[in-house]
Protein backbone atom coordinates (compact mmCIF):
# COMPACT_ATOMS: atom_id res chain seq x y z
CA UNK A 1 0.00 0.00 0.00
CA UNK A 2 1.47 3.42 -0.84
CA UNK A 3 1.00 6.72 0.87
CA UNK A 4 -2.21 7.94 -1.68
CA UNK A 5 -4.15 4.54 -0.33
CA UNK A 6 -3.15 5.47 3.41
CA UNK A 7 -4.36 8.92 2.48
CA UNK A 8 -7.40 7.77 1.04
CA UNK A 9 -7.90 5.58 4.59
CA UNK A 10 -7.40 8.43 6.22
CA UNK A 11 -9.66 10.79 4.42
CA UNK A 12 -12.25 7.84 4.37
CA UNK A 13 -12.24 7.97 8.17
CA UNK A 14 -12.86 11.91 8.43
CA UNK A 15 -16.04 11.51 6.64
CA UNK A 16 -17.11 9.13 8.20
CA UNK A 17 -16.09 10.27 11.45
CA UNK A 18 -14.44 7.01 12.34
CA UNK A 19 -12.33 6.86 15.67
CA UNK A 20 -10.45 3.40 14.45
CA UNK A 21 -10.00 1.66 11.34
CA UNK A 22 -9.03 -1.54 10.52
CA UNK A 23 -7.65 -3.09 7.33
CA UNK A 24 -6.57 -6.66 6.43
CA UNK A 25 -5.02 -7.39 3.01
CA UNK A 26 -3.65 -10.78 2.26
CA UNK A 27 -0.39 -11.31 4.46
CA UNK A 28 -1.10 -7.42 5.03
CA UNK A 29 -2.98 -5.64 7.98
CA UNK A 30 -3.75 -1.81 8.61
CA UNK A 31 -4.62 -0.33 11.81
CA UNK A 32 -5.26 3.32 11.89
CA UNK A 33 -6.53 4.91 15.01
CA UNK A 34 -7.56 8.96 16.00
CA UNK A 35 -7.23 9.93 19.06
CA UNK A 36 -9.74 11.26 20.14
CA UNK A 37 -10.04 14.96 20.80
CA UNK A 38 -13.45 15.63 22.32
CA UNK A 39 -14.32 17.44 18.80
CA UNK A 40 -17.19 17.67 17.09
CA UNK A 41 -18.31 14.25 17.09
CA UNK A 42 -19.18 14.70 21.32
CA UNK A 43 -22.91 14.37 21.34
CA UNK A 44 -22.64 15.77 24.62
CA UNK A 45 -20.84 18.88 23.71
CA UNK A 46 -23.62 21.35 23.40
CA UNK A 47 -25.15 19.84 26.55
CA UNK A 48 -22.19 20.20 28.52
CA UNK A 49 -21.74 23.74 27.01
CA UNK A 50 -24.63 25.07 29.57
CA UNK A 51 -23.65 24.27 32.75
CA UNK A 52 -19.95 24.56 32.28
CA UNK A 53 -20.74 28.41 31.46
CA UNK A 54 -22.27 28.41 35.18
CA UNK A 55 -19.67 26.80 36.74
CA UNK A 56 -17.31 29.84 38.51
CA UNK A 57 -14.17 28.11 37.19
CA UNK A 58 -15.30 29.13 33.60
CA UNK A 59 -15.45 32.30 34.67
CA UNK A 60 -12.73 34.35 32.87
CA UNK A 61 -14.16 35.33 29.63
CA UNK A 62 -11.03 33.65 27.15
CA UNK A 63 -12.04 30.38 28.58
CA UNK A 64 -15.84 30.10 27.22
CA UNK A 65 -16.46 26.65 26.20
CA UNK A 66 -15.74 25.70 22.94
CA UNK A 67 -16.50 22.29 21.48
CA UNK A 68 -12.64 21.19 21.03
CA UNK A 69 -12.10 20.96 25.13
CA UNK A 70 -13.01 21.67 28.47
CA UNK A 71 -12.84 24.59 29.77
CA UNK A 72 -10.06 26.32 30.80
CA UNK A 73 -9.11 25.46 34.60
CA UNK A 74 -10.85 22.15 34.44
CA UNK A 75 -10.18 18.38 33.26
CA UNK A 76 -12.79 15.82 32.08
CA UNK A 77 -13.24 12.35 32.98
CA UNK A 78 -13.84 10.79 29.62
CA UNK A 79 -15.49 7.20 28.92
CA UNK A 80 -13.25 5.13 27.77
CA UNK A 81 -15.93 2.88 26.18
CA UNK A 82 -18.88 3.02 24.57
CA UNK A 83 -21.75 2.17 27.15
CA UNK A 84 -24.35 3.23 29.41
CA UNK A 85 -23.65 6.13 32.03
CA UNK A 86 -25.06 4.97 35.78
CA UNK A 87 -24.18 7.45 38.79
CA UNK A 88 -24.47 4.99 41.16
CA UNK A 89 -24.37 1.23 41.87
CA UNK A 90 -27.94 0.79 42.28
CA UNK A 91 -31.02 3.03 41.14
CA UNK A 92 -31.73 3.34 45.87
CA UNK A 93 -28.10 4.46 46.72
CA UNK A 94 -26.78 7.72 46.44
CA UNK A 95 -25.03 8.58 43.45
CA UNK A 96 -20.81 8.05 43.35
CA UNK A 97 -19.90 11.79 42.96
CA UNK A 98 -21.81 14.84 42.82
CA UNK A 99 -20.52 18.54 42.58
CA UNK A 100 -18.36 19.81 44.62
CA UNK A 101 -17.03 16.44 45.88
CA UNK A 102 -13.59 16.56 46.66
CA UNK A 103 -12.23 12.98 44.41
CA UNK A 104 -8.65 11.70 44.22
CA UNK A 105 -6.51 9.05 41.97
CA UNK A 106 -9.07 6.18 43.08
CA UNK A 107 -12.53 7.40 43.56
CA UNK A 108 -15.03 6.23 41.75
CA UNK A 109 -17.13 8.49 39.95
CA UNK A 110 -19.44 6.27 37.65
CA UNK A 111 -20.15 3.04 36.31
CA UNK A 112 -20.21 2.72 32.80
CA UNK A 113 -22.00 -0.85 31.50
CA UNK A 114 -20.74 -1.69 28.24
CA UNK A 115 -21.34 -5.29 27.04
CA UNK A 116 -22.70 -6.68 30.12
CA UNK A 117 -19.64 -5.72 32.06
CA UNK A 118 -19.93 -3.20 35.05
CA UNK A 119 -17.09 -1.01 34.80
CA UNK A 120 -16.07 1.43 37.36
CA UNK A 121 -14.95 4.64 36.30
CA UNK A 122 -12.07 5.80 38.75
CA UNK A 123 -11.29 9.86 38.55
CA UNK A 124 -7.93 8.83 38.04
CA UNK A 125 -6.57 12.41 39.46
CA UNK A 126 -7.44 14.45 42.57
CA UNK A 127 -9.84 17.67 42.51
CA UNK A 128 -13.34 18.70 42.73
CA UNK A 129 -15.64 18.04 41.00
CA UNK A 130 -17.32 20.79 38.82
CA UNK A 131 -20.00 19.40 36.52
CA UNK A 132 -21.82 16.11 35.96
CA UNK A 133 -22.41 16.50 31.77
CA UNK A 134 -24.35 13.10 31.34
CA UNK A 135 -27.75 12.13 32.46
CA UNK A 136 -28.02 8.75 34.68
CA UNK A 137 -28.84 5.87 32.08
CA UNK A 138 -27.52 7.64 29.20
CA UNK A 139 -25.56 6.35 26.67
CA UNK A 140 -21.61 7.18 26.15
CA UNK A 141 -19.33 7.21 23.16
CA UNK A 142 -15.67 6.39 23.66
CA UNK A 143 -13.68 9.11 24.82
CA UNK A 144 -16.99 11.64 25.58
CA UNK A 145 -16.74 13.49 28.89
CA UNK A 146 -18.70 12.62 31.69
CA UNK A 147 -17.47 14.66 34.67
CA UNK A 148 -15.06 18.48 34.68
CA UNK A 149 -13.04 18.00 37.29
CA UNK A 150 -11.19 21.39 39.11
CA UNK A 151 -7.51 19.85 39.50
CA UNK A 152 -6.03 20.73 42.87
CA UNK B 1 -6.56 -33.11 60.18
CA UNK B 2 -4.71 -36.35 59.18
CA UNK B 3 -4.74 -35.94 55.27
CA UNK B 4 -2.88 -39.27 54.82
CA UNK B 5 -5.78 -41.12 56.24
CA UNK B 6 -8.46 -39.23 54.41
CA UNK B 7 -6.35 -40.32 50.97
CA UNK B 8 -5.88 -43.60 52.60
CA UNK B 9 -9.77 -44.23 52.62
CA UNK B 10 -10.47 -42.51 49.77
CA UNK B 11 -8.39 -44.93 47.61
CA UNK B 12 -10.66 -47.80 49.35
CA UNK B 13 -13.74 -48.70 47.47
CA UNK B 14 -14.75 -51.27 50.46
CA UNK B 15 -14.40 -50.79 54.22
CA UNK B 16 -10.42 -50.79 55.63
CA UNK B 17 -9.88 -52.79 58.02
CA UNK B 18 -8.38 -51.04 61.35
CA UNK B 19 -5.18 -53.03 60.99
CA UNK B 20 -4.23 -52.74 58.23
CA UNK B 21 -4.61 -48.72 58.69
CA UNK B 22 -2.58 -48.92 61.35
CA UNK B 23 0.34 -50.87 59.64
CA UNK B 24 -0.17 -49.14 56.16
CA UNK B 25 0.17 -45.37 57.89
CA UNK B 26 2.02 -46.49 60.94
CA UNK B 27 -0.58 -45.33 63.44
CA UNK B 28 -1.10 -46.94 66.81
CA UNK B 29 -5.02 -48.16 66.74
CA UNK B 30 -5.73 -44.98 69.45
CA UNK B 31 -4.35 -42.41 67.18
CA UNK B 32 -6.56 -43.74 64.56
CA UNK B 33 -9.52 -43.52 66.04
CA UNK B 34 -8.59 -40.14 67.68
CA UNK B 35 -7.92 -38.93 63.95
CA UNK B 36 -11.05 -40.49 62.86
CA UNK B 37 -12.80 -38.34 65.28
CA UNK B 38 -11.58 -35.70 64.46
CA UNK B 39 -12.13 -35.94 60.75
CA UNK B 40 -15.42 -36.37 61.51
CA UNK B 41 -15.86 -32.97 63.59
CA UNK B 42 -14.52 -31.20 60.32
CA UNK B 43 -17.42 -32.70 58.48
CA UNK B 44 -16.12 -35.59 57.10
CA UNK B 45 -18.80 -38.27 57.14
CA UNK B 46 -16.63 -42.49 58.37
CA UNK B 47 -18.75 -45.13 59.08
CA UNK B 48 -17.18 -47.63 61.74
CA UNK B 49 -18.02 -50.77 61.65
CA UNK B 50 -16.41 -53.22 64.57
CA UNK B 51 -15.23 -56.55 62.32
CA UNK B 52 -15.36 -54.76 58.56
CA UNK B 53 -12.94 -51.60 59.81
CA UNK B 54 -13.39 -47.76 58.41
CA UNK B 55 -14.98 -46.48 55.65
CA UNK B 56 -15.15 -42.91 54.07
CA UNK B 57 -19.13 -41.73 52.94
CA UNK B 58 -18.38 -38.70 51.92
CA UNK B 59 -16.50 -35.42 52.20
CA UNK B 60 -17.31 -32.32 54.03
CA UNK B 61 -19.97 -30.08 52.41
CA UNK B 62 -17.46 -26.79 53.43
CA UNK B 63 -14.84 -25.37 50.94
CA UNK B 64 -11.65 -26.95 52.68
CA UNK B 65 -8.98 -26.30 50.17
CA UNK B 66 -7.60 -29.93 49.74
CA UNK B 67 -10.90 -31.23 49.05
CA UNK B 68 -11.98 -28.63 45.96
CA UNK B 69 -8.41 -29.25 44.96
CA UNK B 70 -8.62 -33.09 44.55
CA UNK B 71 -9.83 -34.22 41.11
CA UNK B 72 -9.92 -30.25 39.87
CA UNK B 73 -8.85 -30.76 36.46
CA UNK B 74 -8.32 -27.15 35.93
CA UNK B 75 -4.58 -24.97 34.68
CA UNK B 76 -5.90 -21.65 35.63
CA UNK B 77 -8.95 -21.76 37.26
CA UNK B 78 -9.31 -22.17 40.76
CA UNK B 79 -5.58 -23.33 41.30
CA UNK B 80 -5.27 -20.48 43.78
CA UNK B 81 -8.59 -19.88 46.26
CA UNK B 82 -9.42 -17.65 48.69
CA UNK B 83 -11.80 -18.71 50.84
CA UNK B 84 -13.69 -17.06 53.62
CA UNK B 85 -16.57 -17.39 56.38
CA UNK B 86 -18.04 -14.23 55.43
CA UNK B 87 -17.65 -10.92 52.31
CA UNK B 88 -19.44 -8.35 51.70
CA UNK B 89 -19.73 -10.07 48.77
CA UNK B 90 -17.22 -11.91 46.61
CA UNK B 91 -16.42 -9.48 44.04
CA UNK B 92 -15.42 -6.80 46.54
CA UNK B 93 -13.39 -9.13 48.20
CA UNK B 94 -11.96 -10.25 44.81
CA UNK B 95 -10.76 -6.89 44.34
CA UNK B 96 -9.73 -6.14 46.89
CA UNK B 97 -7.04 -9.32 46.31
CA UNK B 98 -6.52 -7.29 42.92
CA UNK B 99 -5.40 -4.07 44.91
CA UNK B 100 -3.41 -5.98 47.30
CA UNK B 101 -1.52 -8.47 44.97
CA UNK B 102 -0.95 -6.65 41.55
CA UNK B 103 0.82 -9.95 40.63
CA UNK B 104 -2.13 -12.31 41.26
CA UNK B 105 -2.43 -15.49 39.40
CA UNK B 106 -4.98 -15.66 36.74
CA UNK B 107 -8.03 -17.77 37.47
CA UNK B 108 -7.55 -17.06 41.18
CA UNK B 109 -11.13 -18.16 43.05
CA UNK B 110 -12.34 -16.17 45.85
CA UNK B 111 -15.06 -18.37 47.51
CA UNK B 112 -17.18 -17.19 50.67
CA UNK B 113 -19.38 -19.31 52.95
CA UNK B 114 -21.51 -16.44 53.12
CA UNK B 115 -22.38 -13.08 51.43
CA UNK B 116 -23.99 -9.90 54.02
CA UNK B 117 -24.50 -8.00 50.83
CA UNK B 118 -24.32 -10.23 47.85
CA UNK B 119 -24.71 -8.23 44.46
CA UNK B 120 -26.77 -8.38 41.26
CA UNK B 121 -26.75 -6.28 38.01
CA UNK B 122 -27.44 -2.97 38.78
CA UNK B 123 -26.93 -3.51 42.45
CA UNK B 124 -29.97 -5.41 43.13
CA UNK B 125 -29.62 -7.70 46.50
CA UNK B 126 -28.57 -11.20 45.90
CA UNK B 127 -29.99 -13.60 48.87
CA UNK B 128 -26.84 -15.54 49.85
CA UNK B 129 -28.05 -17.87 52.91
CA UNK B 130 -24.79 -19.38 54.61
CA UNK B 131 -23.81 -22.56 53.04
CA UNK B 132 -26.27 -22.84 51.41
CA UNK B 133 -25.10 -22.07 47.68
CA UNK B 134 -21.65 -21.35 45.66
CA UNK B 135 -21.07 -17.44 46.33
CA UNK B 136 -17.97 -16.98 44.21
CA UNK B 137 -15.86 -15.06 41.99
CA UNK B 138 -13.28 -15.58 39.51
CA UNK B 139 -10.82 -13.08 38.64
CA UNK B 140 -9.37 -13.12 34.74
CA UNK B 141 -6.78 -10.87 33.72
CA UNK B 142 -6.99 -11.43 29.79
CA UNK B 143 -7.17 -9.25 27.29
CA UNK B 144 -10.91 -9.24 25.22
CA UNK B 145 -11.28 -6.92 22.00
CA UNK B 146 -14.14 -4.41 23.29
CA UNK B 147 -16.99 -5.58 20.82
CA UNK B 148 -16.44 -9.21 22.25
CA UNK B 149 -16.53 -8.23 25.85
CA UNK B 150 -20.32 -9.70 26.14
CA UNK B 151 -18.75 -12.82 25.96
CA UNK B 152 -18.00 -12.92 29.70
CA UNK B 153 -21.15 -13.17 30.90
CA UNK B 154 -22.80 -15.32 28.12
CA UNK B 155 -19.49 -17.77 28.36
CA UNK B 156 -20.14 -18.12 32.46
CA UNK B 157 -23.53 -18.52 31.90
CA UNK B 158 -22.81 -20.88 29.30
CA UNK B 159 -20.56 -22.98 31.69
CA UNK B 160 -22.85 -22.81 33.88
CA UNK B 161 -26.02 -23.99 31.90
CA UNK B 162 -23.59 -26.93 30.53
CA UNK B 163 -22.18 -27.90 33.85
CA UNK B 164 -26.27 -28.36 35.35
CA UNK B 165 -27.08 -29.77 32.27
CA UNK B 166 -24.50 -32.34 31.72
CA UNK B 167 -22.81 -33.13 35.34
CA UNK B 168 -26.10 -32.45 37.42
CA UNK B 169 -28.90 -33.57 34.95
CA UNK B 170 -31.07 -30.79 35.26
CA UNK B 171 -32.46 -28.64 32.01
CA UNK B 172 -30.97 -25.31 32.46
CA UNK B 173 -31.97 -22.58 30.54
CA UNK B 174 -30.08 -19.14 29.82
CA UNK B 175 -32.21 -16.10 30.11
CA UNK B 176 -31.06 -13.66 28.61
CA UNK B 177 -28.42 -11.80 29.40
CA UNK B 178 -27.50 -13.23 32.21
CA UNK B 179 -29.33 -15.44 34.49
CA UNK B 180 -29.19 -19.55 34.39
CA UNK B 181 -32.87 -20.79 34.78
CA UNK B 182 -34.36 -24.20 35.83
CA UNK B 183 -37.68 -24.92 34.75
CA UNK B 184 -38.64 -20.98 34.89
CA UNK B 185 -36.88 -20.47 38.02
CA UNK B 186 -33.64 -18.43 38.43
CA UNK B 187 -31.17 -20.71 40.13
CA UNK B 188 -27.73 -18.45 39.15
CA UNK B 189 -27.05 -14.93 38.27
CA UNK B 190 -23.50 -13.29 36.91
CA UNK B 191 -21.95 -9.81 37.69
CA UNK B 192 -19.43 -9.13 35.60
CA UNK B 193 -17.41 -5.99 37.12
CA UNK B 194 -14.19 -4.04 35.69
CA UNK B 195 -12.36 -1.13 36.51
CA UNK B 196 -11.05 1.88 35.04
CA UNK B 197 -7.70 1.11 36.89
CA UNK B 198 -7.24 -2.44 36.36
CA UNK B 199 -7.31 -2.43 32.60
CA UNK B 200 -7.83 -6.34 31.58
CA UNK B 201 -8.90 -7.31 35.02
CA UNK B 202 -12.48 -8.90 35.21
CA UNK B 203 -13.86 -9.99 37.94
CA UNK B 204 -16.87 -12.95 37.48
CA UNK B 205 -19.04 -13.18 39.98
CA UNK B 206 -21.45 -16.23 40.23
CA UNK B 207 -24.39 -16.71 42.76
CA UNK B 208 -25.35 -20.32 42.49
CA UNK B 209 -28.39 -21.45 44.29
CA UNK B 210 -27.75 -25.12 45.45
CA UNK B 211 -28.94 -26.27 48.72
CA UNK B 212 -31.84 -23.85 49.60
CA UNK B 213 -35.35 -25.40 50.73
CA UNK B 214 -38.17 -22.92 49.46
CA UNK B 215 -38.57 -21.45 53.03
CA UNK B 216 -35.00 -20.36 53.01
CA UNK B 217 -35.82 -18.00 49.91
CA UNK B 218 -37.44 -14.47 51.12
CA UNK B 219 -41.02 -14.21 50.38
CA UNK B 220 -40.86 -12.34 47.80
CA UNK B 221 -38.20 -14.65 45.81
CA UNK B 222 -40.46 -18.10 46.23
CA UNK B 223 -42.02 -17.84 43.25
CA UNK B 224 -39.12 -17.04 41.09
CA UNK B 225 -36.14 -18.50 42.37
CA UNK B 226 -34.89 -22.13 42.75
CA UNK B 227 -31.97 -24.16 43.95
CA UNK B 228 -30.74 -27.65 42.83
CA UNK B 229 -32.11 -29.36 45.43
CA UNK B 230 -35.13 -28.23 44.81
CA UNK B 231 -34.97 -28.87 41.40
CA UNK B 232 -33.92 -32.50 41.96
CA UNK B 233 -35.86 -35.71 42.10
CA UNK B 234 -37.02 -36.06 45.69
CA UNK B 235 -35.44 -32.56 46.37
CA UNK B 236 -31.99 -34.47 47.62
CA UNK B 237 -29.23 -32.00 48.65
CA UNK B 238 -25.97 -31.62 46.85
CA UNK B 239 -22.63 -31.41 48.54
CA UNK B 240 -21.21 -27.90 47.15
CA UNK B 241 -17.92 -29.18 46.47
CA UNK B 242 -18.89 -31.69 44.26
CA UNK B 243 -20.72 -28.93 42.47
CA UNK B 244 -17.94 -26.59 42.38
CA UNK B 245 -15.19 -28.82 41.03
CA UNK B 246 -17.26 -29.08 37.48
CA UNK B 247 -18.18 -25.97 37.44
CA UNK B 248 -14.50 -24.64 37.44
CA UNK B 249 -13.77 -27.03 35.34
CA UNK B 250 -16.34 -25.85 32.55
CA UNK B 251 -15.53 -22.14 33.27
CA UNK B 252 -11.89 -22.77 32.68
CA UNK B 253 -13.10 -24.36 29.23
CA UNK B 254 -14.91 -21.55 27.96
CA UNK B 255 -12.42 -19.33 29.83
CA UNK B 256 -9.92 -20.72 27.01
CA UNK B 257 -12.20 -20.70 24.03
CA UNK B 258 -12.81 -16.85 24.97
CA UNK B 259 -8.58 -16.43 24.92
CA UNK B 260 -8.70 -18.26 21.69
CA UNK B 261 -11.00 -15.55 20.78
CA UNK B 262 -13.58 -18.54 19.52
CA UNK B 263 -16.42 -16.33 19.36
CA UNK B 264 -18.70 -18.50 16.57
CA UNK B 265 -18.33 -21.27 18.77
CA UNK B 266 -19.22 -20.06 21.81
CA UNK B 267 -22.41 -18.15 20.27
CA UNK B 268 -23.48 -20.91 18.79
CA UNK B 269 -23.37 -23.32 22.00
CA UNK B 270 -24.84 -20.16 23.76
CA UNK B 271 -27.93 -19.58 22.14
CA UNK B 272 -28.66 -23.46 22.11
CA UNK B 273 -29.69 -22.90 25.81
CA UNK B 274 -31.54 -19.47 25.38
CA UNK B 275 -34.01 -20.76 23.68
CA UNK B 276 -35.51 -17.62 22.29
CA UNK B 277 -36.06 -18.54 18.31
CA UNK B 278 -39.24 -17.68 17.38
CA UNK B 279 -40.90 -16.61 19.88
CA UNK B 280 -42.65 -13.66 20.75
CA UNK B 281 -41.20 -10.60 22.65
CA UNK B 282 -41.49 -7.55 23.60
CA UNK B 283 -38.64 -5.52 24.61
CA UNK B 284 -37.56 -1.88 25.57
CA UNK B 285 -34.94 0.47 23.54
CA UNK B 286 -34.59 4.14 24.04
CA UNK B 287 -37.90 4.21 25.84
CA UNK B 288 -39.44 2.73 23.33
CA UNK B 289 -41.30 -0.65 23.05
CA UNK B 290 -40.47 -2.61 20.41
CA UNK B 291 -42.28 -6.22 19.42
CA UNK B 292 -41.80 -9.06 17.28
CA UNK B 293 -40.07 -12.49 16.80
CA UNK B 294 -37.26 -13.38 17.57
CA UNK B 295 -35.16 -14.24 14.43
CA UNK B 296 -31.52 -14.67 16.23
CA UNK B 297 -29.85 -14.22 19.17
CA UNK B 298 -26.09 -13.17 19.73
CA UNK B 299 -24.29 -12.79 22.73
CA UNK B 300 -22.00 -9.73 21.58
CA UNK B 301 -24.38 -8.78 18.56
CA UNK B 302 -27.72 -8.41 19.99
CA UNK B 303 -31.46 -9.76 19.24
CA UNK B 304 -32.90 -9.46 15.40
CA UNK B 305 -36.36 -8.98 15.54
CA UNK B 306 -39.03 -9.39 12.89
CA UNK B 307 -41.53 -6.87 13.80
CA UNK B 308 -45.24 -7.22 14.58
CA UNK B 309 -47.13 -6.79 11.35
CA UNK B 310 -44.35 -5.93 9.50
CA UNK B 311 -41.83 -7.58 7.42
CA UNK B 312 -39.04 -5.43 8.50
CA UNK B 313 -35.89 -7.27 10.26
CA UNK B 314 -34.62 -5.31 13.04
CA UNK B 315 -30.99 -5.75 15.22
CA UNK B 316 -31.29 -4.59 18.56
CA UNK B 317 -27.74 -4.01 19.82
CA UNK B 318 -27.92 -5.26 23.41
CA UNK B 319 -26.96 -1.90 24.69
CA UNK B 320 -29.54 -0.38 26.74
CA UNK B 321 -32.38 -3.29 26.26
CA UNK B 322 -32.11 -4.58 29.87
CA UNK B 323 -35.11 -6.86 30.02
CA UNK B 324 -37.00 -8.93 26.91
CA UNK B 325 -40.20 -9.76 27.93
CA UNK B 326 -41.89 -12.84 26.58
CA UNK B 327 -45.24 -12.49 24.98
CA UNK B 328 -47.14 -15.43 26.16
CA UNK B 329 -50.58 -14.34 25.76
CA UNK B 330 -49.94 -13.70 21.80
CA UNK B 331 -50.41 -16.28 19.40
CA UNK B 332 -48.47 -15.33 16.34
CA UNK B 333 -46.84 -18.77 15.13
CA UNK B 334 -49.56 -21.66 14.91
CA UNK B 335 -46.81 -23.92 16.13
CA UNK B 336 -46.94 -22.37 19.19
CA UNK B 337 -50.68 -23.19 20.04
CA UNK B 338 -51.00 -25.63 22.48
CA UNK B 339 -53.13 -28.54 22.24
Amino acid sequence: MDMDELHQLIELMNENELLELELVEDSKKIRLKKKYDGGPRVIAAPMAAGPVAQAPVAAPAAAAPTESGPPAGTVAIKSPMVGTFYRSSNPESPPYADEGDQVSADTTVCIVEAMKVFNEIKAEMEGTIVSILVENGQTVEYGQPMFLVKPN
Amino acid sequence: MNLELIEYLKKQSQFAPVPEIEEKLKLGRDQVFTDVEALIEQGYSIEFHPYLGLKLLDIPDRFLKHEIRDHLNTKSVGRKLKIYDQVTSTNESAWEFVESEPKFRDGTVILAESQTRGRGRMGREWHSAPGSGLWLSVILKCSIPGDKLAFLTSGAALAIANMLQQFIHLPAEIKWPNDVMIRGRKVCGILVEARSNHPDVYVLGIGLNVNQARTDFPENLRETATSLRLERPGARPLNRVRVLRPLLFYLERVYLQIKKKKWDRLAEAWSEFVHMGGKQVSLQQGGQEFSGTVMRIHPSEGITLKLTGTEEQRVFASEGVNTVRELRNEVAEPEEVEP
